[in-house]
């Protein structure tokens, strides 16, 4: 019997709705309390649960062949995965957001984010000089509190900055949530990954 | 007191004296291969002129370069592939030599890798040239070369994926495609970004292009989309039906597969791209293609093919069997070496 193929699955936002996706299709790698890895009853598959911030680094080493996570997260790194099919869940837009609703002219920005190499790659590309504060987690407390007037940061509902008093100043790109593929994982175990993309994605 | 640091700078690979010994060995096998297919073994510089190379390089490759300015002022750039310095090499020469001519190397290079992880940037790099080869024949022995060259260093489930950058290339030509964004979609095997790219009347070229699999499952896939293909398309992927037809003659039948998706890792590439996988590391452990326009830059336009190959990134937990060290006995300096002789010309490593 062949090992099983491992999946990283994302804690958070996204885990719930990855389990509810492979269940639909007949796949159980739901997970009791306080576990991390999961096998599917026939022990094909082996799910393993990871900070969604470290599942690329996970799967760039070959640790999890595949793994779903969401394109917000992969702005933060320069790993080349194959992206093997988009996800009908989850899908956002990371926005410029503050107090105000307008940047201002001839002055630097100062901007509080979870993406630091997205925002300073956006904001270099358009030559605007920017300060930017890496933050892990509740980035809308960084204008509330002074730390800086606008944030980078994932939008769902946009009903977390309203319960700030923020407002989206852009709109800087739209996620999604996709199924990648570490590169040599895929090219040595094609037939197997094609075949469970063709059951999850392509079905009838 | 300028401070003591144990650690090497970030990027630096650090080894310790057995891995270092371990990596040697594998080089050795290497060049042992090498040469009895007749390569031989060629040393380049570790910098040249930056300037030269400065228009064969993508702004991608250029921002992983390591440069830095001479005394006089010239930028230089730090050895990043050595194909590229061997070929100015071979460039100067071209006129003198006589044709094919078969190099090997072996040497590190310094490239940042990407990933934002405190991974190495110094790289050994280790290959093989084969200039001034017809394309098919040239073709079909650097590949050969190439599975010797793994089972050497003990990767006898590595297998190779042969695709075509001439037929992608051709491809977006001829369907007036971008081709960065037509080769980004099949990079990242986004089927969606490439149905989306594709003309409508070339949907089915998708199974195509994102074909993996055996020289005879391409044939059943080619045969129902060549009515759709013109003269030019339809050559290429002759060609490399070809090639697998050639190679499924051998004993490396089973560790090949046409795979179209496999695309040129530098802007060099003309002909067949190709890779090698290791099932047990679940790495790319080796590289190359055809590259005839390149030479073109330092002398006469001359076929060139070629490949590298990372050992270190293979499982390979017997190769280094016979590579023990071996402790000569004897009671006196003059009875160890005499006993240390005997090992040594059983080919042992043996120390006093």
């Amino acid at each position: 019997m062949s090992a099983p193929i491992t999946i990283a699955l994302p804690k958070g936002r996204i885990y719930e709705s990855s389990v509810h996706f492979f269940a639909n299709q007949g796949i159980d790698l739901s997970m009791k309390e306080r576990e991390y890895i999961s096998y599917d009853r026939k022990h094909q598959i082996r799910a393993i649960m990871v900070r969604n911030t470290d599942l690329p680094r996970y799967v760039h080493n070959g640790i999890a062949g595949m793994g779903i996570v969401g394109t917000d997260i992969l702005t933060e790194f320069e790993y080349s995965f194959f992206n093997l099919a988009t996800l009908p869940f989850g899908n956002a837009r990371i926005c410029l957001a503050g107090k105000e609703n307008i940047l201002p002219v001839e002055k630097r920005i100062k901007i509080a984010t979870k993406y630091p190499r997205f925002t300073y790659n956006l904001f270099h590309t358009r030559c605007i000089p920017v300060e930017i504060l890496p933050l892990h987690g509740s980035v809308e407390l960084a204008p509330l509190l002074g730390l800086a007037p606008y944030i980078v940061d994932l939008v769902e509902t946009g009903n977390t900055l309203k319960a700030n008093n923020l407002s989206i100043v852009e709109e800087l790109i739209k996620t999604k949530v996709v199924f990648v593929a570490n590169r040599s994982f895929y090219k040595v175990h094609y037939r197997v990954v094609d075949n469970l993309i063709r059951m999850l994605f392509f079905h009838d | 007191m300028r401070k003591k640091n144990v650690s090497l700078p970030r990027g630096v690979a650090q080894l310790s004296l057995r891995e270092y010994l371990d990596e040697r060995y594998r080089f050795e096998q290497l060049e042992r291969i090498f040469k009895l297919w007749g390569y031989l073994s060629v040393v380049t510089p570790l910098v040249d002129f930056f300037s030269i190379y400065e228009k064969m390089l993508t702004p991608e490759e250029i921002r992983s370069t390591y440069r830095l300015l001479d005394r006089e002022g010239e930028l230089l750039l730090i050895r990043s592939d050595i194909t590229l310095f061997l070929a100015r090499q071979i460039g100067i020469q071209i006129p003198h030599v006589t044709l094919p001519l078969r190099l090997s190397y072996s040497g590190e290079i310094l490239r940042h890798s990407s990933g934002g992880d405190f991974v190495n940037s110094d790289i050994h790099q280790s290959g093989i040239e084969l200039i001034g080869a017809p394309a098919l024949e040239g073709d079909i022995e650097i590949l050969l070369l190439l599975f010797e060259a793994l089972d050497a260093l003990g990767g006898k489930n590595v297998v190779v994926h042969l695709g075509s950058w001439s037929f992608l290339s051709k491809c977006a030509q001829s369907f007036h495609i971008e081709r960065n964004t037509f080769v980004s979609a099949i990079q990242k095997r986004d089927a969606t970004q490439l149905a989306h790219i594709l003309p409508k009347t070339m949907q089915k070229l998708l199974s195509v292009l994102f074909f993996i699999g055996t020289v005879d499952e391409f044939t059943a896939c080619v045969d129902l989309v060549l009515p759709l293909l013109d003269d030019s398309l339809a050559h290429e992927l002759d060609y490399l039906l070809r090639i697998g037809n050639i190679i499924a003659q051998t004993d490396f039948r089973a560790r090949l597969r046409i795979d179209l998706s496999e695309t040129a890792m530098r802007d060099y590439y003309s002909g067949i791209v190709f890779s090698a996988y290791d099932p047990d590391a679940n790495a790319t452990v080796s590289s190359g293609g055809r590259y005839d326009a390149l030479l073109a830059h330092f002398s006469h336009p001359t076929p060139a093919a070629g490949f590298s190959i990372y050992p270190y990134k293979m499982c390979t937990q017997e190769i280094l069997a016979d590579n023990t060290i071996k402790t000569a006995k004897g009671n006196n300096i003059l009875e160890k070496y005499r006993h240390a002789k005997k090992y040594r010309e059983q080919g042992h490593i043996t120390t006093l």
